[in-house]
């Protein structure tokens, strides 16, 4: 799959990421990267431990990740998530997480099949 | 060549720190910190950290508690930080400044911005530090010349003949007459003041090749013999090898111009003189200046071989060349100060400083076993404290006591239990002191004006005392390092209750209603000696109230803003605020007659409410009047160039902006301007070019805005351009025509260089952070696209994250 492709699948703008960031070859090279990056497994363990101080940092620092990748459709999944757990307010609406955890998924399967 | 400068990026996110280190590439080395502890672990172990990229959201220590630590140990002052975040909301954007972060870039990064950045905070801070270690080698220079001479004469105090005290002093003092008056004379021996006074202090070592001739020979009260007067002959080329296998470095300035003249202050101009016979110029000019002194002294001064010539006829007999041959424009000199010699050649004001200095050196010549060098400016302050200590101790009243140095206010003990200060405030002029930011600013720049010669201020204040508000007069003192220039080490002061005087001025009441108060007229006299102007609005009418005949406020024809010669109402009037928050508040006013401060005070006069303005020109001084004394003028305009103005361009500084922006907001045209492949310039034309450069485009610039537009050098090569009361077609056009001419400006000296600028413009968008950030987005596309100038003449909420 193309770049292209890649970001129409995961709900981004291809032309904006390239713009930013300085080329694909550096683009692909951070996205294979991601797949090891810990935050969402870190939010997981948080959510499933209720420990929502670091839930809330973790989906920040997955908001952050998946922004600078251009992987729109996490990001916004994650920011949402970020808003309601702010200041460390227990999450009262658990769809937003596994929206955040779908939309995980998808970007991973994609990156995987690129 | 050039080292490479080390970036510390902090950030929770591995994956985003190493997004950010290979963005920006193998010109930096990076070091990485995972957390806000990391971080500062780092920032203390290296002390070579030129940049730190800081997130805010991280565990243990956040980005803002590392900014804490940051100030707390004045690392912020040396080491620039940029901001990067997620998080654009306002409150953390301005914490940040707040807490001194340099620049802030949100997410999602771009690799344009996030290099430009670096490289322009980078660029800014380098050139600060620069000019620190400049001026802190000047200090060092001189304290340690001081401690050198001191170790030198203490060296050979004990070979010292009886006369050679007074005659060291003498000839200190003849030297700096005669190397002024030459310095006025004639640019051929380029001496600069550092000269004057190296040469001159370097004086006192003239002799110090005495220590190894025979005291027979060197106290001899007859002639000497031809063998006797071969070894005084030698008591040059001596001194001058004492120097030269002393144990420190030679290069010292202090000790090569000593060199010169310890071997060369017996050579004569015609070649006639001794040890090496050098002829005219070939003698190093501080040894002709030397030679001349020492031989003016000997004449005039009593020596075991003879009794003191008067003045005439010691200059006789050196233009007569009785004591070998000068060089004629010395003579002319000489002749010149003959006046000042005439009498005590110590007296001269100006010989004062370098007197005490040379007393210093002969007081701890005489007394070996004290203490060994005093730092001058820590002894003064000590004193001062001292002294300050115990009269407060004595007193109900609140005195500080402010140290320039560690940037610490202190408060008496009394002062600071009944005021909502704390004992010791550090940074006050940031952080609360007892007094508001308006007041704190107002002392601040009042304390600006000081000088070592009138280092006293009053001022009129407002302030809580046990949780009520009352009137205050401050009076304050700063002090002054003895060094050369003086430097301001310190303030000390204290601030009087007179709330109950000004109170029963304010506030006497009238049965009419109407207000006659002769109470607040005369308060309003004795606050006219403190400001330029004084007086009372009505703020709703735009008039202002003046007292008629029988003490009666009544309205004046003239509207209060005829005063700055407008003929509408201000657009950010500050009275209108006061009234309307009922409070004291100031901005600053710039005019073509210089800045000026505007104090409004809400007031209720006999029931009605109308605002106390009070106005200082700040380029006056205005507490010189009060004072009663005459003090040099500032050069027009020093103050506000200094304060607000950036030293290079002549734009409005960053500093500006920051203090300004209340009384910016609501500008409606905004342009960002940036200097096109700045970085490259710097690189192949060198700094001094890139600063020709940005120079010329400031100029470029301001020679086709109007005086109410605002330039504003944002960044290194990064400008704001605000215009008020502009059409969107003239705005758009008046950008591109700025475009056009840049392009033809030539830089002075380099006319290789072609200049271009890119510009993003944003119409009618608030607040004026969002126009900014609007104008910064639109002049990268302006760069990326090639088109110079890109406006956006409508604003439509396009809020992002």
């Amino acid at each position: 799959m193309t770049l292209q492709e890649f970001y129409d699948q995961v709900g981004g703008s291809y032309e904006d990421t390239l713009r930013r960031l300085p080329s694909e070859a550096f683009i692909r090279k951070f996205l294979l990267k991601f797949l090891d990056d810990p935050s969402f497994s870190q939010l997981s363990d948080a959510v499933e431990h209720a420990d929502w101080p670091t839930a809330f940092r973790a989906a920040h620092t997955l908001k952050g990740v998946a922004q600078n990748l251009g992987l729109g459709r996490l990001h916004m999944a994650a920011a949402a998530l970020t808003d309601a757990l702010r200041s460390g307010a227990p999450l009262t609406d658990p769809a937003l997480f596994l929206a955040v955890q779908e939309a995980r998924e998808a970007a991973v399967a994609a990156i995987t099949s690129l | 060549m050039k080292e490479k400068q080390t970036i510390l990026i902090a950030d929770d996110s591995e994956m985003n720190r190493a997004i950010l280190a290979e963005m920006l590439g193998d010109s930096y080395t990076i070091i990485e910190a995972e957390t806000g502890r990391q971080a500062i672990e780092v920032l203390q172990r290296q002390a070579d950290i030129n940049l730190v990229l800081l997130d805010i959201m991280m565990p243990e220590m956040n980005g803002f508690d590392v900014l804490t630590t940051m100030n707390k140990y004045h690392w912020i002052d040396e080491i620039p930080v940029i901001m990067i975040s997620a998080e654009s909301a306002l409150t953390y954007v301005e914490r940040a400044y707040d807490l001194g972060a340099t620049d802030y870039i949100s997410r999602p990064f771009d690799m344009t911005v996030v290099r430009r950045r670096v490289v322009n905070t980078l660029l800014l801070y380098a050139k600060q530090k620069r000019l620190a270690s400049l001026v802190a080698d000047q200090i060092y220079e001189k304290e340690r010349s001081n401690q050198l001479m001191i170790d030198i004469l203490s060296h050979i105090v004990e070979f010292r003949n009886g006369e050679s005290g007074m005659h060291v002093l003498h000839i200190h003092a003849i030297t700096e007459l005669l190397l002024r008056q030459l310095a006025q004379k004639t640019k051929r021996y380029r001496l600069s003041e550092e000269d004057i006074t190296l040469i001159s202090t370097a004086s006192a070592l003239h002799d110090i090749g005495k220590i190894n001739i025979p005291e027979t020979i060197l106290n001899k009260p007859g002639r000497l013999t031809p063998e006797e007067f071969e070894v005084m002959k030698t008591h040059t080329t001596i001194g001058a090898d004492i120097l030269k296998e002393l144990p420190v470095k030679q290069e010292v300035p202090l000790l090569q111009t000593a060199y010169q003249i310890c071997r060369w202050h017996h050579e004569r101009y015609n070649g006639k003189g001794y040890p090496d016979g050098l002829k005219g110029d070939d003698i190093p000019i501080a040894a002709q200046v030397v030679s001349l002194a020492d031989v003016y002294d000997a004449l005039t001064s009593e020596r075991c071989y003879k009794k003191a010539f008067d003045h005439e006829t010691a200059m006789k007999m050196i233009l007569h060349g009785e004591c070998g041959a000068f060089n004629p424009l010395l003579l002319d000199c000489l002749i010149e100060v003959g006046d000042a010699l005439c009498g005590d050649p110590l007296a001269g004001s100006d010989t004062q400083n370098h007197l005490s200095d040379a007393m210093q050196l002969s007081e701890r010549l005489l007394n070996s076993g004290r203490p060994t060098y005093q730092d001058h400016m820590l002894h003064v302050l000590r004193a001062e404290q001292t002294k300050s200590a115990f009269f407060q101790s004595l007193q109900e009243t609140v005195q500080f006591d402010y140290d320039a140095i560690t940037r610490t206010l202190t408060l008496s003990d009394w002062g600071a239990a009944h005021t909502r200060g704390e004992k010791s405030v550090y940074m006050p002029e940031e952080n609360s002191s007892f007094l508001d930011k308006a007041d704190s600013d107002r002392l601040r720049d009042a304390i600006r004006t000081t000088t070592p010669e009138s280092p006293d201020i009053q001022m009129t204040a407002m302030f809580p005392v046990d949780g009520e508000y009352r009137w205050h007069r401050i009076s304050a003192r700063s002090l002054w390092s003895l060094g050369n220039p003086p430097e301001r080490v310190g303030v000390v002061g204290q601030a009087l209750d007179i709330h109950d005087k000004v109170l029963q001025r304010l506030t006497v009441p009238d049965d009419s209603g109407c207000g006659t108060d002769q109470d607040l007229l005369t308060l309003m006299q004795s606050l006219q000696r403190v400001f330029s102007v004084v007086r009372l609005v009505d703020v709703e009418n735009s008039r202002i109230m003046v007292p008629d005949s029988e003490g009666r406020l009544v309205r004046e024809d003239c509207p209060c803003y005829s005063v700055w010669g407008q003929n509408s109402r201000c657009r950010d009037c500050v009275s209108v605020r006061a009234l309307r928050d009922k409070t004291q508040l100031s901005k600053l006013e710039f005019t073509e007659q210089g800045v000026y401060q505007v104090i409004a005070k809400y007031l209720e006069v006999a029931g009605a409410p109308c605002v106390l303005e009070m106005i200082n020109h700040l380029e006056h001084d205005p507490t010189a009047q009060a004072a009663g004394q005459m003090r040099p003028r500032l050069h027009p305009h020093a103050y506000s160039y200094a304060l607000y103005r950036d030293a290079l361009t002549g734009a409005f500084n960053r500093y500006y902006y920051e203090q300004q922006l209340p009384q910016l907001e609501g500008i409606e045209a905004v342009a960002m301007i940036d200097a096109d492949r700045f970085k490259l310039l710097n690189d192949s034309f060198g700094h001094q070019a890139g600063d020709e450069a940005l120079r010329t485009i400031v100029h470029t610039i301001l020679a086709r805005i109007r005086q109410q537009d605002i330039l504003i050098r944002y960044g290194g090569d990064e400008f704001l351009l605000l215009m008020t009361k502009i059409s969107p077609a003239v705005f758009v056009a008046r950008l591109e025509d700025l475009c056009c001419a840049v392009e033809q400006a030539t830089v002075p000296g380099h006319p290789q260089i072609h200049l271009s600028i890119s510009v993003g413009g944003i119409y009618g968008a608030s607040p004026l952070s969002e126009a900014i950030r609007i104008s910064d987005r639109l002049m990268y596309q302006a760069k990326q696209t090639g088109r110079h100038v890109v406006v956006q003449t409508e604003y439509t909420n396009d809020k992002e994250d």
